[in-house]
């Protein structure tokens, strides 16, 4: 299950990138501040951790890769962006997958540890 | 200030993806439920490989076993999680969204 975009800027791939990686862009993005740690492995949350993710890839100017975990019915999901140069621009193509399988009916978690002892939520018809 | 429970949902995300083999594993059953047997057919590792990964996946609480005829079956847990054309539609309209704002930002960015 995913979506894709892709859209061509007229700036190269080094300012898109650090247009993207921006605190400004990033706070329109996700509705609130974002703080993130600019490295393979470091985090990103949005807010008071209305979401959270680890970040999997982070090349300058060339892709940027996270995976968010999943918060209440919103499914854990990877995103991915890649910049190309284009025509004396960028071409940005972003593909968000979800970690979940499709089904037609809701369940209000994400990912659930076993180890924390909680019960499974039951999905809902 | 992070929750204990989004530490604990990192950590397991963490585990997911920290190698490229077991976050292909987590996208293919994302797809459809798999046995260790069928990934390992379509993943460039052996069936042992496969099978330590999703253990690892299974005690970070990401996969879960089912028998499924003879063969036992993974799959992503919890089960199903949302209605396709309502997620894909959102976040669709997201990015739009979000591709938009950028083109702006580039835009003033510029002078």
């Amino acid at each position: 299950m995913s979506v894709q975009r892709e859209r061509w800027y007229d700036a190269d791939p080094d300012d898109v990138w650090a247009t993207v990686v921006d605190a400004d862009l990033l706070a329109e993005w996700f509705g609130a501040p974002v703080a993130l740690e600019p490295e393979a492995g470091g985090r990103i949350r949005v807010g008071d951790d209305e979401r959270v993710g680890v970040i999997e890839t982070w090349s300058p100017g060339r892709r940027l890769e996270w995976t968010w975990t999943g918060e209440g019915s919103d499914p854990a999901s990877s995103v991915r962006i890649v910049l190309e140069p284009e025509r004396g621009g960028t071409r940005l193509r972003v593909v968000e997958v979800a970690l979940a399988a499709p089904a037609f009916y809701r369940s209000p978690v994400g990912f659930r540890p076993r180890r924390d002892g909680e019960p499974r939520a039951l999905a809902r018809l | 200030m992070p929750s204990p429970g989004s530490e604990r949902r990192l950590d397991a995300v963490f585990d997911a993806i920290a190698d490229p083999t077991r976050r292909e594993v987590v996208e293919r059953l994302a797809v459809e439920p798999a046995s260790a047997s069928a990934l390992a057919r379509q993943l460039p590792v052996s069936r042992q490989a496969v099978a330590k990964h999703l253990y690892a996946l299974e005690r970070a609480g990401l996969v879960e076993p089912h028998p499924a005829g003879r063969e036992v079956r993974f799959r992503l847990t919890p089960a199903p999680l949302v209605n396709v054309a309502e997620w894909a539609a959102r976040v669709g309209a997201e990015w739009d969204r979000r591709l938009d704002e950028l083109d702006r930002h580039l835009k003033r960015r510029r002078g």
